[in-house]
């Protein structure tokens, strides 16, 4: 296993008092079947005056918060240890074709086949395009294994796509990133979520962090490092497997998971409806150092 | 035979011949011959007849309703049917004119009654009572443990493929046990006989008020037919729903604080949900109007915030947390969800019902109902058949037309309660509704009689009218006392301004012209600068114009909608006398847009029946209206407008007396409507000391500055009292003592000095200084009791650090 320490801070700075707000924050790292979350702490100033954290319906931690006091800056500080091993995955030609994966989830009632139904439709921020279907189609050959199917798609995304920063902002939709063709982490999780399922395969969405190296004899800077999304495929006898097309990559031990769900929509690390404010700054900061 | 029939309606219209036949010997409808005559034997596809099915005599619990509307006479039917049905059209002036015609929400009445015995609705109750237990249960399973997504009862895509399965709201407990406290279904009779399900209402179950109104409509026309014929009542239905709603609160109260959540007064449901409230007794609430504190949920008040133990929520469940579900929601209350997570609020019904509203679910029905409750489904889902035809009323003829059936059922003693009676649908073709329908359940033995009134139970606690009005309400009011006062001040001016030109004299010799005209200026009301040198031809051109031409933002105008606009939001708290003197008001608008009065004689007409209208709500404010906060509100904005008209009129007539001050003073009496006390006090003698001291100082005369001031005064010391924590008067009321102060301390004959610029400027100092404080008064009481409602809360989807 290995372990990391995480600090996510984000602040708000707001032009004007708000009088009041509320927060909805996914900030609390889960622990899943190669993580383990062994502390998590999520500290909101100003104080909020109530605060409930709950599980979603994804198996989420979700905080729910509200301020009631007139601010003029907010900010959410996550810092977390986490042990992350790297998935043991046989080899993708061994898996089932993907039109098996296809059928097995009109008929799989296990808790795992109904579930993945939930990631197998159109959500908010992923429709069903006949684009993104003929993007995965020259992938998804006849008869050919799901998940070296998916990696085919992986690098085609990867490849196909330009990663731009400024290209795209959190509402861009999967429609613009197909025709403009770059985007970041995000809009490619969409944008190969909405392949996945286009041709009819089951794809979450993954909010998370990647562990990244400094350039040998720099050293680490704090706070350079950035939140990620990537997405997981429903593979039959195997389960979800993460792969993230920013990277092109399977995803190993350096992906630390925040949260699913079905897109960006369902798992976003901060919303907020506030009263006043004006103009708001934002500024996040991003640290992950192997502990 | 020769068989008499009708006009065709749609593709019903074969088989209603012999109904148009005996229908025919009470109306005299008039009625076309048609040469098609309906086959004996009906096809499988033959529409269902709901008069005569079975024989060409009526169906028996028919018989006792025609022979009771025989025993009428046609003439006498045929007037009550259209008077029932031409009061429904009218009360629903607002929704017709909004242009807004939602299917549920027609605003026709179709005044002939579908009658239903026994043997019908033993069938349909029991129906009902059924679905709205299995749909509960599914509810409960959808938001909870999804066991019949894995036992394959319901395919998982139905669910996780619908946009309206609301995954915050999962797990969410039902406050009060009930996840589903309203429900309805929609029915039709199929060609067998049978009722068949064709629809089912569970997120915002909407029509229990139009239901109402359709039963009010005919109550007041045939209310002896209605007891004779032993209909069922449906006030007992209304009862138990706040009775059912108390007794499943999450925390017992008192004095529970129940309302229903609506989208306002411009939703096409507002009308309706007036309705509904009243009935219930409960408030009419919007979401501005709410706010979640830590988990649970309150009203903004006058007193600060109260809690809320229970919504009705007629706003759809997707709509009703910018927080946690639609974003751009503007209805909803941030933090709902939360609460409801929480337990601490009892929502009719609990959010994430609208998943169940879903074709495929419905279609699912009978087989859930043998799984779920072991029972044969009792109304199965409609597959395409004919609705059955029921005699419809049209101008004058009956003729048979499609039906469609909407049952009520609200959770009771641990089951449903079916309302006895329905929404009925008369369709056309195409499937279109064309008119909604009171539906008569007969009873064997007659209904005893109960009103809203005694529900039975224990005794009502005695209680006044306090300061738990909700913020925007007092706003509402305040602004409807200042619109009906602006309304009232503008309709004196201008008549004034026509009267003058429709006198003997040439308006160039009146002196109080200029005055006049000035005051017309300062108020918007004309803007042309150079009036004076008009003649009378140009200017009547230019009053009748600037008065009627609907410009934007014209004084007068803008007064009218406001009027109107505060009066459909009031509509739930207002009396019924000033709610049609309001709709009067605010008809006056769209009658001058569409015939401008084009004579001085024509605009007198029309501004002194403003005037009475002004005249008729102040009565209701003065005799009509409760003493409590609503009342105080509504009469400062009145206090408020009628001190700085006061102010504004002395200001320009007096400020520099010419040669003919007497005809000014005069006038000047006469803009203040106080002519008369001055002739019994002065005579004839005309002299500013005692105009000033009639419109300034007497507080005895209710048109004078003073009389305002006092009364504001008296309003917001009662609003507000200083006590012993408090000891320190509020702004407002520092301010409100302050003009009292000015005013009385100013003395009448400096007031009347004129300096050597032939002005009196000590009064000029005076009649600014009250102006100016008055404005500051205004400001302050909108910001002490309105601002926490007024600025809303802005849902604002946060640009979240973008992931890399």
């Amino acid at each position: 296993m290995t372990r990391y320490r995480v600090s996510h801070a984000t602040r708000y700075r707001y032009a004007e008092a708000v009088s009041q707000s509320y927060h909805k924050l996914h900030l609390v790292p889960r622990a899943t079947a190669r993580q383990r979350v062994e502390r998590a702490e999520l500290l909101v100033r100003p104080h909020p005056s109530f605060q409930r954290s709950r599980r979603d319906f994804y198996g989420n931690t979700v905080s729910v918060l509200s301020i009631q006091e007139p601010h003029h800056d907010l900010e959410a500080v996550l810092d977390a240890e986490l042990a992350v091993m790297a998935p043991s995955l046989g080899d993708p030609s061994d898996t089932p074709s993907w039109e098996f994966a296809r059928e097995l989830l009109r008929s799989d009632l296990s808790p795992e086949g109904v579930e993945a139904v939930e990631f197998a439709h159109a959500s908010p921020h992923v429709p069903l395009l006949a684009d993104a279907a003929a993007l995965a189609a020259p992938c998804f050959t006849p008869g050919r294994p799901v998940l070296e199917a998916a990696l085919a798609l992986n690098e085609a995304i990867h490849r196909g796509f330009s990663y731009s920063p400024l290209a795209t902002d959190v509402s861009t939709p999967v429609e613009e990133v197909l025709r403009s063709r770059r985007g970041v982490c995000q809009d490619f999780a969409h944008l190969m979520i909405s392949c996945l399922r286009s041709v009819g395969l089951a794809a979450r969405y993954v909010s998370g962090y990647l562990a990244t190296d400094p350039e040998p004899g720099a050293r680490r800077l704090v706070g350079a490092d950035a939140s990620h999304a990537w997405l997981a495929l429903m593979v039959p006898g195997t389960g979800w497997v993460d792969l993230d097309p920013t990277n092109d990559a399977l995803v190993r031990d350096r992906h630390l998971t925040l949260a699913w769900g079905r897109d960006y929509g369902d798992v976003s690390p901060l919303r907020g409806v506030i009263q006043g404010g004006g103009r708001q700054q934002l500024s996040v900061a991003v640290t992950v150092v192997p502990a | 035979m020769v068989r008499r029939a009708l006009r065709r309606a749609g593709r019903s219209a074969s088989r209603c011949g012999a109904m148009a036949c005996r229908a025919n010997r009470f109306t005299r409808a008039k009625q076309m011959a048609v040469t098609t005559s309906s086959r004996p034997g009906q096809t499988a596809e033959a529409p269902f007849d709901e008069l005569l099915h079975g024989g060409p005599a009526a169906r028996g619990q028919w018989a006792r309703v025609l022979g009771a509307l025989e025993a009428l006479g046609a003439a006498e039917l045929g007037q009550r049917f259209d008077e029932a049905r031409s009061v429904f059209r009218n009360a629903r002036r607002h929704e017709r004119q909004s242009g807004v015609e939602h299917a549920d929400r027609l605003p026709e009445l179709d005044p002939y009654p579908l009658v239903l015995g026994e043997a019908d609705w033993a069938v349909l109750e029991a129906g009902a009572r059924q679905l709205a237990r299995l749909r509960e249960a599914l509810m409960r399973d959808l938001y909870g443990p999804q066991r019949l997504l894995r036992a394959g009862l319901i395919p998982p895509g139905a669910v996780y493929g619908n946009p309206r399965f609301l995954r915050p709201c999962h797990g969410t407990a039902a406050t009060g046990g009930v996840f589903l406290r309203f429900q309805a279904f929609e029915v039709s009779r199929a060609p067998d006989g049978t009722w068949r399900l064709r629809r089912c209402l569970s997120d915002v179950v909407s029509g229990l008020g139009r239901t109402m109104e359709c039963r009010l409509a005919l109550l007041r026309q045939l209310p002896e037919t209605l007891h004779e014929c032993h209909v069922r009542r449906l006030l007992p239905f209304f009862s138990r729903i706040t009775t059912e709603l108390h007794a499943a609160l999450p925390k017992p109260r008192e004095h529970p604080r129940v309302a229903i959540l609506s989208r306002g007064p411009d939703a096409e449901d507002a009308h309706e949900l007036a309705n509904l409230a009243a009935h219930l007794g409960v408030a009419l609430l919007e979401g501005s109007d709410l706010a979640v504190r830590d988990g649970a949920l309150f009203v903004k008040t006058l007193a600060g915030l109260l809690p809320v133990d229970a919504l009705i929520r007629q706003v759809p469940d997707i709509d009703c947390d910018p927080l946690e579900l639609d974003y751009a929601s503007e209805h909803g209350v941030p933090g709902l969800v939360q609460a409801a997570h929480e337990g601490t609020i009892l929502l009719a019904n609990a959010l994430g019902a609208g998943a169940l509203e879903d074709p495929r679910i419905d279609a699912l029905l009978p087989e859930l109902c043998l799984e779920v409750l072991g029972e044969q489904c009792l109304l199965a889902p409609d597959a395409g058949a004919p609705m059955s035809l029921t005699p419809s009323w049209e101008g004058g003829a009956v003729i048979g037309r499609p039906v469609a059936l909407r049952l009520f059922a609200h959770a009771a003693g641990g089951g449903y309660d079916v309302l006895p009676g329905a929404l009925g649908f008369i369709h056309g073709a195409q499937g279109i509704r064309l008119a909604l329908k009171d539906v008569w359940v007969l009873s064997d033995r007659p209904e005893p009689p109960r009103t809203l009134l005694s529900p039975g139970g224990p005794p009502v606690a005695l209680r006044r009218s306090g300061l738990d009005l909700p913020s925007r309400i007092a706003d509402d009011f305040f602004w409807l006392g200042r619109y009906v006062e602006r309304l009232d001040g503008f309709s004196r001016l201008l008549r004034n301004g026509f009267r003058r030109l429709a006198s003997e004299e040439a308006t160039s010799d009146l002196p109080e012209m200029a005055a006049l005209l000035q005051l017309l200026r300062n108020a918007g009301l004309a803007v042309r600068p150079s009036l004076q040198r008009m003649d009378e031809g140009e200017l009547e051109d230019l009053l009748l114009r600037e008065s009627f031409a609907p410009s934007e933002g014209h004084p007068l105008h803008a007064s009218l909608d406001g009027l109107g606009r505060i009066a459909r939001r009031l509509r739930d708290r207002l009396g019924a006398d000033a709610f049609r003197t309001l709709e009067l008001i605010a008809a006056a608008r769209p009658a001058f847009a569409a015939r401008p009065p084009a004579s001085t004689a024509d605009a007198i007409e029309v501004f002194d029946n403003l005037v009475q209208l002004c005249a008729g709500l102040h009565g209701y404010v003065a005799e009509g209206m409760t003493r409590g906060p609503s009342w105080r509100f509504l009469d400062m904005g009145i206090r408020i407008e009628r001190a700085l008209r006061s102010v504004a009129t002395m200001r320009s007539v007096l400020d520099a007396p010419g040669e003919r001050e007497a005809a000014l003073l005069a006038a000047l009496l006469e803009f203040a409507d106080s002519i008369l006390t001055h002739r019994l006090r002065y005579g004839p003698r005309l002299e500013p000391a005692g105009v000033v001291d009639l419109l300034l100082h007497d507080d005895t005369n209710p048109r004078s500055t003073a009389y305002q001031l006092l009364r504001l005064r008296e309003h917001l010391q009662a609003l507000s009292p200083t006590t012993a924590e408090a000891p320190q008067p509020r702004a407002e009321l520092r301010l409100a003592t302050r003009l009292v102060t000015t005013v009385e301390t100013a003395s009448v004959q400096e007031l009347c000095a004129v300096n050597g610029y032939g002005h009196r400027v000590g009064l000029g100092q005076v009649l600014d200084e009250v102006s100016r404080t008055a404005g500051q008064l205004a400001y302050e009481v909108e910001r002490r009791y309105f601002r926490h409602h007024a600025d809303g809360m802005q849902a604002a989807i946060r640009r979240e650090d973008l992931p890399t």
